[in-house]
């Protein structure tokens, strides 16, 4: 029932759209024949002066002007508009530019050149012993490295030890 | 005729002689079929008779089973010829298991005879009674009998199989930490007499790298202290291995590697530092 009575409020509201749009221009023509009748009005003004007073008043060019009147809602809009456009053109004018710029290339990180350390061998870099000894301390250094205490191949047996019936 | 007839028998004779001579080139004890017998291949011959065991262990849990559910008489008989078999596989398993590590102490370097003989001595008594038990399974008439000697094969090993092996993964690490404590030892005196000979000549002023040589002699104090640490907790293997107190005797092991590492470090910084020494003689 609710979904029915929601599907026939659905059209409702298309139709009292389509009637708000459809009364757009007819209040569009109102405000504008409303300012078309406050011309004459206005213009009319110091005709109806002159009768009444008896005298010749020299209107200024700026009181014959008739002042257009807008309405406070529409100057919002309008000038909120205006802002709106300028931030969309701002906003597009940044994604050119963004678009427009070189693609940041991916450049392989420099390596640091290690400046060779400056060694000047003793006498005894090429003795006889001390090559040995660096022979020697080659080898323990593998040893030492290489050795592992665990064997794990040997690990005790996990063997079922609990025979019962 | 002999001529001819010698020469006949010569041609084939020949072969067998040359057959003859190779063989008796041999090692006695190559000759005797003992070819290679190395750790190698005694762990070979574990893994095979682990695989072995596992098979029958479950044929034996089926068997064990189907006699639980059935109870007849058939199933029982399956029953016992399953769990004899799994019994002698798993008596199989230790004696492998066992002669693996005495291969193995067997070629270590290292370990003093003396240590090694009295685990021998323990290895072989273990193998023997494995062995023996092996041989009396099959004498068992029902399979209370079956249990009893299960259970009794349980309490060897768990009361000395295990303690020997533990022993004996324990020990042989020992004698390739102390080589190589020997080595650095021997260099840092091969260094000090380097040392002693640089002095003697004015051609450097060795007092920073005398200093350094005693910092490896401590390094080498400290490596020799892990290692005695170790050694301590050895006899902490020994202890029941069944019941409430249970000794964790896995735990102790990895407690003496743990401490066999460190010593080892030990001695990577000394020769961390030795070769800051050699660097420094041989520059200006």
């Amino acid at each position: 029932m609710e979904n029915n009575q929601g599907q026939a409020q659905t059209p409702q509201k298309k139709f009292d759209i389509i009637g708000t749009l459809n009364k757009v221009p007819g209040k569009l023509m109102g405000m504008f024949n409303r300012l078309k009748a406050q011309k004459p009005k206005l213009a009319e003004q110091p005709q109806a002066g002159e009768q009444s007073q008896g005298e010749t008043v020299v209107t200024s060019s700026s009181a014959a002007m008739p002042r257009l009147r807008l309405p406070k809602k529409l100057i919002v809009a309008g000038v909120t508009l205006l802002v709106f456009l300028v931030l969309v053109l701002v906003v597009l004018k940044i994604m050119q530019v963004r678009s427009s710029s070189p693609m940041a290339v991916a450049t392989p990180t420099p390596t640091p050149t290690e400046i060779p350390e400056r060694v000047i061998p003793s006498q005894y870099a090429d003795d006889e012993d001390v090559l040995e000894i660096t022979r020697r301390m080659d080898n323990l250094n593998k040893d030492l490295n290489e050795v592992s205490f665990r064997d794990d191949r040997l690990r005790v047996p996990s063997l079922d030890w609990d025979v019962s019936f | 005729m002999k001529t001819l007839t010698l020469t006949i028998a010569l041609i084939f004779l020949f072969p067998f002689i040359v057959h003859a001579q190779e063989m008796s080139a041999l090692a006695p004890n190559e000759a005797a079929g003992e070819v290679g017998f190395d750790f190698e291949r005694a762990y070979q011959d574990y893994v095979f008779t682990t695989d072995v065991y596992n098979n029958q262990h479950s044929a034996y849990l089926l068997a064990k089973a189907q006699y639980k559910q059935a109870g007849t008489l058939v199933s029982q008989t399956k029953a016992q010829e399953e769990t004899v078999k799994m019994l002698e596989a798993r008596d199989d398993v230790v004696i492998t298991y066992l002669t693996s590590l005495r291969m193995k102490l067997s070629e270590a370097e290292g370990v003093s005879n003396i240590t090694k003989n009295g685990l021998f001595t323990r290895l072989d008594a273990e193998i023997a009674w494995f062995s023996d038990h092996k041989s009396r399974i099959r004498s068992a008439g029902t399979l209370d009998d079956l249990a009893a000697d299960s259970d009794e094969a349980s309490n060897r090993f768990s009361s000395l199989s295990e303690v020997v092996a533990y022993e004996t993964l324990a020990t042989y690490p020992f004698g390739k930490l102390s080589l190589m404590r020997e080595e650095t030892n021997s260099i840092l005196s091969a260094i000090k007499d380097k040392i002693f000979e640089v002095r003697s000549n004015g051609d450097k002023d060795t007092a920073i790298i005398e200093r350094w040589a005693f910092e490896i002699e401590n390094k080498i104090t400290r490596s020799l202290d892990k290692e005695i640490e170790a050694q301590s907790i050895i006899p902490s293997l020994t202890g029941p291995g069944k019941g409430s107190q249970r000794v964790d005797r896995r735990g102790f092991y990895n407690s003496i590697i743990f401490k066999l590492d460190e010593s080892r470090q030990f001695l990577r910084d000394a020769t961390e530092f030795m070769n800051e020494i050699i660097r420094e003689i041989t520059t200006l």
